[in-house]
């Protein structure tokens, strides 16, 4: 996605730039608040927020070098906040391991990758915060490893080293699970 | 088995890559739009804190409480001010007799014991003597 100029610099942006602005980076707004959420409604209500606190600081916006950038560093913060401390899902719940497949291969494939997105989900939420959450932005695709790195405050190599150990660890536990399941 | 593991790998990179693709409901920017000047409310934010956070602040409130009935409690009972406190100085027991000089003795060894330091040692000497001679205390129990 183009970022949008803003180009009114080092003054509080009329109510057409605000408004432009919210409609370009709503959509990387939802997706960071859902991807640390997992909810919509509580994705909705977390981009409420972040808008709110935006509009506060809104004199900033036509300061900063990169406005997208901002939002979803105050998206990541306002999610984060509202994120549950204590997981209420198991990891052992029944149903945990996927159930054998149907007879039509199609339908297979679905309910297989459905289970899989499940099971993911899971697991993720288990990982350990330091390799949880630049793997949660990493799978907004509108983020590079940069600006995952400017949200976290951690350079860009230790983006993409916890990503990858986060894959890792995923494919190992997914890999067991599945083993299980197929015995 | 190698070609399972490459279709987990598949699997497991499709499963992410659509973990996050999801789209703002319809309205839901015009909505946004329409509260962003509310700020949020400090009162519900406050309403929000963790479980542990709000048994920490009644407890703080408990202990102020109770250090503060605690002090009115203990406010009747005025403590002695040792320099508001007049020196009587009394001997230990009716029998017992002190000289001018032993009150002399005891009182500047209360009150002021460097002064002894500035009495001379002919001074001192005979107030030591003065006080140890002229006492009239029972010696200990006569058979």
């Amino acid at each position: 996605m183009a970022a949008v100029p803003i180009v009114l610099s080092g003054s509080i942006p009329d109510e057409a730039g605000w408004e432009s602005a919210v409609w370009v980076h709503a959509r990387l707004l939802y997706r960071i608040c859902y991807a640390a959420l997992r909810n919509h409604h509580d994705a909705e209500d977390a981009v409420q927020e972040t808008l709110q606190r935006a509009w506060k600081y809104r004199h900033r916006l036509t300061a900063v070098e990169d406005p997208a950038a901002w939002l979803a560093r105050i998206a990541w913060r306002v999610a984060k906040s509202r994120r549950p401390r204590v997981l209420t899902v198991p990891l052992d719940l029944p149903g945990a391991a996927p159930e054998p497949a149907s007879h039509e291969p199609a339908a297979d494939q679905t309910a297989s990758d459905h289970q899989l997105r499940l099971l993911l989900d899971r697991h993720i939420q288990h990982l350990p915060a330091k390799l949880r959450q630049p793997l949660l932005l990493s799978t907004v695709e509108e983020l590079s490893a940069r600006e995952i790195g400017r949200i976290l405050g951690i350079p860009e190599a230790s983006v993409r080293t916890r990503c990858l150990r986060a894959r890792r660890l995923l494919r190992e536990k997914l890999e067991a699970v599945l083993h299980q399941g197929g015995r | 088995m190698p070609g399972e593991a490459h279709d987990l790998d598949a699997r497991l990179d499709r499963a992410l890559a659509n973990y996050s693709n999801v789209e703002p409901p319809v309205g839901a920017v015009e909505r946004w739009l329409a509260h962003a000047a509310e700020a949020p409310t400090p009162g519900a934010r406050f309403l929000w804190l963790p479980a542990p956070a709000w048994a920490a602040i009644a407890f703080a409130l408990l202990l102020l409480l109770s250090l503060t009935w605690l002090h009115f409690r203990r406010g009747d009972v005025t403590q002695p001010s040792l320099a508001q406190e007049r020196m009587v100085i009394r001997p230990v027991s009716p029998d017992v007799q002190l000289t001018p000089e032993q009150k002399q003795l005891i009182e500047l060894l209360a009150t002021d014991p460097g002064k002894l330091a500035t009495m001379t040692p002919e001074d001192l000497e005979k107030l030591l003597q003065k006080a140890g001679k002229n006492s009239s205390a029972p010696s200990g129990p006569k058979h």
